[in-house]
């Protein structure tokens, strides 16, 4: 089963820990993405996240195959919405499950940077002016 | 008689809404590469510089110099921004 997720459906956070419970572990990091209602001076009133997806699959199951040989955690998990969102929603969330707290923050920190650098999603934010453009590079 | 291939592009993101395209098939030389494919783009569409982007061949990432082959599926990735 593959541990890095595309949906079109709303994410819930709290339903993907309870999903993917760990009894082994001592600590659970979990990071959401969510969409905001400003960027770079303007107002924003949705988000638009396209993918292409059979690439982005693959390049974020290496991510999580990474994480798992270079930190000391027992499970990573990390679903990314895409299609139309709204400010408020959820874009993105990663969930780990390590022995120690350390090790679960510091991979939960690397899984969603390499994502945002590696993983080809674009995002194009609709603006309250109504204009709308593709962000630039990872932020 | 020159030899030639069919090969798919795909378009994402920018490239998508300066092509106004998902994606299309184009006859090209046997013996292009990925880079002179999109040097070929250019001459049609508004497309950044072939440095502001990376390439995928098969769902794969590939050097921009890399031959393409018959049947291939071509992608040009501009920077990400997901999360």
């Amino acid at each position: 089963m593959s541990n890095f997720v595309i949906t079109q459906e709303v994410i819930n956070p709290d339903l993907i820990a309870t999903e993917n419970p760990d009894h082994q572990s001592g600590a659970k990091s979990v990071f959401e993405g969510i969409v905001r209602d400003y960027n770079l001076g303007k107002p924003v009133t949705s988000l638009e996240y396209q993918c292409y997806e059979e690439l982005a699959v693959k390049e974020g199951n290496l991510i999580i195959g990474e994480a798992l040989s270079k930190f000391s955690i027992n499970y990573a998990y990390c679903i990314h919405r895409i299609g139309l969102l709204n400010v408020g929603d959820t874009a993105v969330t990663v969930l780990v499950y390590a022995g120690h707290r350390d090790d679960s923050f510091t991979a939960c920190r690397f899984i969603i940077d390499e994502v945002k650098t590696r993983v080809p999603i674009w995002k194009k934010e609709l603006y309250v002016s109504g204009n709308s453009g593709w962000l630039q590079g990872a932020g | 008689m020159e030899q030639t291939i069919q090969i798919s592009i795909h378009y994402f993101a920018g490239l998508r809404d300066a092509t106004k395209k998902d994606l299309e098939t184009i006859t090209i030389r046997k013996g292009a590469t990925a880079d002179s494919v999109y040097q070929h783009l250019i001459t049609i569409y508004n497309l950044p510089d072939i440095n502001q982007l990376k390439v995928a061949i098969n769902d794969s990432f590939a050097s921009p110099h890399t031959e393409i082959m018959d049947g291939d599926k071509l992608v040009f990735i501009p920077p990400v921004t997901g999360g």
